[in-house]
């Protein structure tokens, strides 16, 4: 059914409120999903400002990252930072669509893969990092 | 083949590729570095002065760093870009990609210059 | 046993007449098997003969009677009283779409978009191929699968009305115009991607959506519009990249 040209100029002109994200909770948690993006990136720079510390003021850095500062940062981060590991690999069995000979993966299946793959990954990098069991 | 009037699939494929790092690199280094070995609980000898420096010294791990930065960046510059959007800055929505994806750029270059002289 | 009633409120708008749209209470007899389309039937039957709104089928397949119930878009013919009662009901035309009349909103820029994506197949060999029994173009039942979920909606524009990408930026091409793009891409028998892409891959199209996920939320028959953006913008970039990376491939 075609419009009028008369009847559109006098149609009500609908229009998005400013705050539209604070309307339900599933607009919240989108805008909340974005925001964690700030967080992974500002924790990403100051740990990589970090790294010629290690090296060259190894006193210097052992102070910058016991300050309470950088422990409350990186707590507060990780919650947003888990938030967005949830999201994410959650979205991805509706992003990923695989045909495995008739049938296609499922998607939860393709959630649960990413998680655990995400666990062991975890792990591993834990083992490296905190401990010189498998790098020395 | 076809065209499109745009570049944004380089912006969304370096988004993607932020997304999965953030996700699957940061929240175990926030866990270990910014709060086990801060708060001592990691053996001394996991960040003793001559293991770290032999650690980030290695060029693998520099790449690794590398990507545990610029990566997350771009994400962050995709995501930021469109949420100043929906928080109601409709304007300048070029100037505001140039900037964002501009500070992505940015930061991963100081980050390699970082990195390469460690 | 004294006659249960249900509270309506119902957006108004006469077009030339009020600035902006108002909203009026009606109360009606409650009965639990009624939908919010009965109930404004019974408005306009009983009480006010001049309330507009669309519907058709009554059932759910013709898509036309998609309303704000709450503030949730919803078919009204699918929205049951008995999941308000006893609360008001609140009814209002779609949201994101110009308001005509009433409950009445303008769906032509729907209507465009739709055209736009060329949302049937589209095959060099159309014309010239044989017709009749051992001439189709067959498709396996996993192909059908392929594309199955996108081909179920309906037009009923609720996803635009959940849309906040859309409600900002009308232009974008919006959830069901992408998801019946995807449909048809995916389409083993159909070979018009290479014209549909320049549509929904350039800036109007999927590099909007920020998955907010909503539509995929609010679709009464299960398409999943949302997925099919991030599918069409996974398959794009892949292109994309090919193409920079091996601009002597053919794809
Ligand atoms: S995708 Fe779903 S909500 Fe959108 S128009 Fe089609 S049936 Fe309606
Ligand atoms: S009247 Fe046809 S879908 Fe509701």
């Amino acid at each position: 059914m075609a419009t009028s040209a008369e009847s559109r100029t006098r149609a009500y002109r609908w229009r998005m409120p400013v705050a539209w994200w604070l309307k339900s909770t599933h607009y919240t948690l989108y805008m909340v999903r974005e925001l964690t993006a700030v967080f992974g990136a500002l924790w990403a720079i100051l740990f990589l400002a970090q790294v010629p510390l290690m090296k060259a003021d190894y006193a210097g850095w052992l102070s910058q990252m016991r300050s309470p500062g950088w422990v409350l940062f990186s707590f507060v981060s990780l919650l947003f930072v888990l938030y967005h590991v949830w999201t994410w690999f959650n979205l991805m069995g509706s992003v990923l669509y695989i045909r495995l000979g008739k049938s296609p993966i499922p998607g939860t299946a393709i959630n649960a893969l990413m998680f655990a793959v995400w666990a062991v990954a975890s792990i591993v990098i834990a083992l490296v990092v905190a401990t010189p069991i498998l790098v020395g | 083949m076809y065209k499109i009037n745009t570049i944004e699939p380089l912006w969304w494929g370096l988004f993607g590729a932020g997304g999965f790092i953030a996700a699957f690199l940061l929240p175990v280094h926030m866990l270990v570095n910014g709060m086990l070995i801060p708060l001592g609980a990691a053996p001394q000898e996991a960040y003793s002065p001559q293991r770290l420096a032999a650690l980030v010294s290695h060029p693998v791990v520099k790449l690794y760093l590398l990507a545990l930065v610029s990566l997350p960046l771009f994400h962050w510059a995709h995501r930021f870009r469109y949420l100043l959007f929906d928080l109601g800055i409709h304007g300048g929505r070029t100037a505001i990609a140039f900037l964002c994806y501009g500070a992505a750029i940015v930061g991963t270059v100081v980050a390699a210059w970082t990195l390469v002289r460690v | 046993m004294a006659e249960r009633t249900i509270g309506l409120s119902v957006t108004r708008f006469r077009p030339g007449e009020d600035r902006q749209p108002v909203s009026q209470t009606f109360t009606i007899p409650y009965h639990d098997d009624w939908v919010v389309l009965d109930a404004l039937q019974y408005i306009k039957d009983r009480h006010d003969g001049s309330l507009s709104f669309r519907w058709s089928c009554h059932m759910g397949v013709c898509g036309s009677c998609g309303m704000m119930v709450n503030g949730v878009p919803k078919l009204t013919c699918a929205a049951f009283l008995r999941d308000y009662f006893p609360n008001e009901v609140r009814v209002e035309p779609l949201a994101n779409f110009p308001v005509i009349r009433d409950l009445v909103v303008d769906i032509d820029d729907f209507m465009h978009k739709l055209a736009e994506v060329k949302p049937y197949i589209i095959r060099d060999d159309l014309e010239t191929a044989p017709v009749g029994f051992g001439h189709e173009f067959r498709q396996a039942p996993e192909e059908v699968d392929d594309y199955r979920q996108f081909s179920m909606c309906i037009n009923c524009m609720l996803c635009y009305s959940a849309c906040p990408v859309y409600g900002m930026e009308p232009r974008f091409l919006g959830p069901a115009a992408i998801a019946l793009a995807h449909r048809y891409n995916m389409d083993s028998r159909d070979q018009g991607r290479n014209e549909r892409m320049p549509v929904i891959g350039s800036s109007e199209g999927i590099w909007e959506c920020t998955y907010i996920g909503e539509c995929s939320v609010v679709c009464p028959k299960n398409v999943d519009p949302a997925s099919a953006i991030q599918r069409t913008k996974l398959a794009t970039t892949n292109d994309w990249f090919r193409s920079i990376l091996m601009p002597w491939g053919k794809r």
